[in-house]
């Protein structure tokens, strides 16, 4: 019995890792991997998103109410970072980078001022279950669902709405979207926003499952960018999905073998490997395959 | 089809017996694209040896794959008898290659005289480089530009400014990516002039063309590719008369 | 300016050039008073000021390691505190270790600039000819540095001892048992012909003053030199400047082990400062002040970043003391920076100061003769 108890916890494990990858990235993917542009203040619109659920869920919100709060004022907020500054640094990589980076530390420092560096909280709902010794939080397994359920929705928006044509259009020839009668500039805005908007919502949602302080957001950073840019850019929304497979896999095997440490260490030296053998991503090695293979 | 469908004999090609490049069915493949499908064919030492061929025919990719700036997805590159296909592009420059790339690639930010400094500065102590850059420059057409910012530079001038870049290095093998692109009849015949008196000084050069007349007047040996392939090859005259080449120029091949 | 003497000739025809901002003799001369006041300054200075003026200059060598790979190499390294923090680590293991036996700290020194050099090696040859995006360099030294940051506050088990140093965990390197030495202070020389510089001395202030000074006209030279022009080459089209026949690989990885070398050396100068090392120097925040000081200052100028570096830790100091707002105040500087003077503030005050100058002055612009 505890044998399948452990099988159990193992999937839970993986599981969880992958929702964790994919809640960070998936707001990321929509900027990074259409935009182009490196958002390094992705994490703190997730912690802006966790302190707006957690702040209204304390003043009597339903969780349901308060993720989709969270979502809007993140979303808001990118919305006012693209209109004021990303927009000047479209085309210059590096340097959005530094810049969203200053922005990062405005937020989450002025956050502190604000609102101090004691941590909140707030109570993961829907308690748990249990597989001979182990215990299982239900809500984990929710969290999945959401990160899954977000990935499909992205995917069906870019292929099956008017504003997925019009962001193809603007992302792949700008000019000649724009000659099109596509407003390439609310294109941008909208995309940011939404995903600062997704980000915001994974904040919301890990607020249930994390303490919720200034500071909150600088983990998820890296580890979003990493897995989207494993993911390749072909097909960016699959790219995640392959991506937060893969890295999950490693990060739950290395870390019940070794420790939590050796499981950080072990997503960077699996995302290292990948970009070796396929330098542009996952998503992008997949589809060369694919096109060689109907060539032949 | 990867033999050439016509093969005319080399009309006064220099040393036929010592072939300075030879490409060996070469694949490279883009996503699921052949920009290059099997393309094998050589080029004398000595001569000038123009590249045609219709937009997309691989003509871009081919240079790329002799500099090594990308490596085929398989093939042979062999240049002086060496097998170069696994070496990196700074290899090759040393052992003589050196190229123009389509799009000029020259450094905006810099003047004249630090454009050339960088390729000159590997050969050349620093003490020579002024004289250098002062003999190139009269050479290109630009005598006394040397303390100009390259954005000043027209479009004709930048041309020739990076024909002075790839010629820098001293190579045996000049590949030349368009060099009249964008330039004025005038210029053009003077571009056409700068590379003959290359050749006569015995740099061995190929040129990818789409002007004609321009072609003609380097009285070059011609190869034309088409879709990732050698079409035909001969002289200028030979490849003009060429009703096969004709159909494929105005697309109804 | 007629004056015809040689070794001045010399020295300015190398340390002055078209990869830095102020080459005239009026800047020269600004630049030696400037120098002058800052050997002054502990006459003039409280002792805490100059303790602190100390550490601010050990942050001008740091910021000088970013400058040169991000702005004239074009390598944006988003974790350069990492080579800082190993080098200081490395000081205090190996200075802890050999303090009593060799009687200096000859060697820490030395280990704090090697490590560094062997870690940027590795990390930099797997980068370089795995041919990565420079975007990706950039983050993934970020999280190098995060991850080391997490490696080293887990090493709180007294298991991690190596010597008679104790990693520590959170509370930063110390020695093994109360028997074994602490962190020593810088001292060099050899055998009983050693200088010992107290971190809260103006001795030490005098060292690193002279230090800083010597890495600016080195780091002055170099850019200015071929291997400067090599590397600018780099930065503007990496492929071009391969197909003329330079590995640029090579370049690449040693102008990062250069960097690494030189912000190693800060971070020795830091431990041996504050006899004090720490995980948190391996945070976000340590390694955003670099590009905060660099980017404010403009990348592309190594005085620009001196100057910038100066004055922003300053700032921050004054701020420092009136609560918790010097990290907002220097990202709200940073991102107004951005927007407002992509190319720095300094260097873009600088160039609009050299302008007048020479226009109100008359003196002649460089001529290319001089660059070598």
């Amino acid at each position: 019995m505890d044998f399948v108890g452990q099988i159990v916890s193992y999937f839970y494990q993986y599981f969880d890792n992958a929702a964790f990858l994919i809640l960070a990235a998936v707001g990321l993917i929509l900027i990074y991997g259409m935009m182009g542009v490196i958002n390094m203040a992705h994490g703190e619109l997730m912690m802006i998103g966790a302190y707006v659920a957690t702040l209204t869920y304390n003043a009597g919100t339903p969780v349901p109410l308060a993720i989709a709060l969270a979502g809007c004022a993140a979303g808001a907020a990118g919305i006012i970072i693209e209109r004021l500054i990303v927009r000047h640094f479209y085309n210059q990589l590096l340097s959005s980078l530094v810049v969203t980076w200053g922005l990062s530390l405005i937020l989450s420092q002025g956050v502190l001022v604000l609102l101090g560096p004691s941590t909140m909280n707030m109570p993961t709902p829907l308690g748990s279950f249990s597989v001979g010794d182990f215990s299982f939080g239900v809500y984990r397994m929710v969290l999945f669902g959401v990160a899954v359920a977000m990935i499909v929705g992205i995917w069906m928006l870019f292929r099956y709405t008017a504003f997925g044509n019009r962001a193809h259009a603007a992302m792949e020839n700008p000019r000649m979207a724009e000659a099109l009668g596509v407003n390439t500039r609310r294109v941008y805005t909208t995309t940011f926003g939404l995903g600062s908007a997704l980000g915001g919502i994974a904040g919301g949602m890990f607020a249930m499952t994390a303490a919720v302080s200034p500071f909150f957001g600088q983990s998820y950073t890296p580890l979003a960018f990493i897995t989207v840019v494993i993911g390749g850019g072909a097909n960016a929304v699959l790219g995640l999905a392959y991506a937060a497979a893969y890295l999950a896999g490693v990060q739950t095997i290395t870390s019940n073998v070794f420790n939590q440490y050796i499981g950080y260490v072990s997503i960077m030296a699996a995302a290292f490997v990948v970009l070796l053998a396929m330098p542009s991503g996952i998503s992008d090695f997949i589809e060369r395959r694919r096109m060689r293979s109907m060539q032949r | 089809m990867s033999e050439p469908s016509t093969t005319m004999t080399v009309p006064h090609a220099p040393d036929p017996t010592a072939p300075i490049l030879e490409v060996v069915d070469i694949y490279k493949l883009y996503g699921g694209v052949h920009a290059l499908d099997g393309l094998s064919m050589s080029v004398q030492t000595g001569e000038v040896h123009c590249v045609l061929g219709p937009n997309g025919a691989g003509k871009s990719t081919f240079f790329k794959m002799l500099m090594g700036t990308e490596r085929p997805t398989s093939g042979r590159v062999v240049y002086k008898g060496e097998d170069v296909t696994r070496y990196p592009a700074y290899r090759r420059a040393r052992l003589g290659l050196s190229v123009k790339f389509q799009n000029l690639r020259v450094f905006p930010e810099l003047t004249v005289y630090q454009n050339l400094f960088v390729p000159l500065r590997r050969k050349h102590a620093p003490a020579q480089i002024p004289a250098r850059v002062g003999a190139m420059l009269a050479q290109v057409r630009l005598p006394g530009s040397e303390d100009r910012p390259v954005q000043q530079l027209s479009h004709g001038q930048q041309q020739w400014l990076a024909i002075a870049m790839s010629l820098a290095s001293d190579p045996e093998l000049l590949l030349l990516d368009e060099p009249t692109a964008g330039l004025s009849q005038d210029e053009s015949e003077q571009t056409a002039a700068i590379i003959n008196e290359v050749n006569a000084s015995g740099v061995t050069v190929i040129v990818i063309e789409h002007d004609m007349a321009f072609i003609r007047s380097l009285k070059a040996r011609t190869s034309v590719l088409h879709y990732g392939r050698l079409f035909a090859q001969g002289s200028f005259d030979e490849i003009a008369a060429n009703e096969d080449v004709r159909r494929i120029y105005l697309g109804t091949a | 300016m007629s004056q015809p003497n040689p070794l001045v000739a010399g020295i300015s025809r190398r340390l002055n050039g078209p990869q830095t901002l102020g080459n005239s003799a009026f800047f020269w001369c600004a630049w030696l008073l400037g120098l002058a006041l800052l050997v002054a300054l502990p006459l003039l200075v409280s002792r805490y000021q100059v303790i602190n003026a100390s550490n601010i200059l050990i942050s001008c060598i740091l910021a000088m390691s970013l400058c040169l790979i991000w702005g004239y190499g074009g390598i944006l390294s988003l974790g350069q505190a990492s080579f800082y923090c190993i080098g200081g680590y490395a000081f205090g293991v190996v200075g802890i270790n050999l303090i009593d036996a060799q009687g200096n700290t000859d060697l820490a020194l030395l280990a704090g600039i090697a490590i560094p050099v062997v870690f940027a090696t590795v990390l930099g040859g797997m980068m370089f000819y795995s041919r990565l995006k420079g975007v990706y360099i950039a983050i993934l030294m970020l999280v190098v540095s995060l991850l080391l940051g997490l490696f080293m506050r887990q090493t709180a088990d007294p298991s991690y001892t190596i010597g008679s140093a104790f990693l520590g965990g959170m509370n930063g390197l110390r020695p093994a048992t109360s028997a074994d030495p602490s962190i020593p202070n810088m001292i060099l020389g050899f055998g009983d012909y050693v200088i010992a510089f107290d971190g809260r001395r103006s001795e030490f202030y005098w060292l690193v003053l002279g230090l800083t000074t010597a890495i600016y006209l080195g780091l002055r030279w170099l850019v200015n030199s071929s291997f400067g022009y090599v590397l600018i080459a780099c930065r503007e089209d990496l492929d071009r400047t391969e197909t003329f026949g330079y590995d640029v690989r090579l370049v690449q990885l040693a102008v990062f082990c250069l960097s690494a070398a030189i912000a190693g050396f800060s971070g020795a100068l830091y431990t041996a400062w504050g006899t004090y090392i720490h995980p948190d120097g391996f945070g976000v925040a340590p390694n955003i002040l670099v590009v905060i000081w660099v980017a404010v200052g403009g990348r592309r100028d190594l005085t620009s970043v001196i100057v910038s570096t100066m004055l922003l830790s300053w700032i921050s100091l004054e701020l420092t003391s009136s609560g918790e707002i010097s990290l907002l105040a220097l990202g709200v500087i940073l991102v107004l920076a951005m927007l407002l003077a992509p190319e720095g503030i300094i260097a873009t005050a600088g160039a609009w100061i050299g302008r007048t100058v020479r226009r109100r002055g008359g003196m002649p612009a460089r001529s290319r003769e001089s660059v070598t």
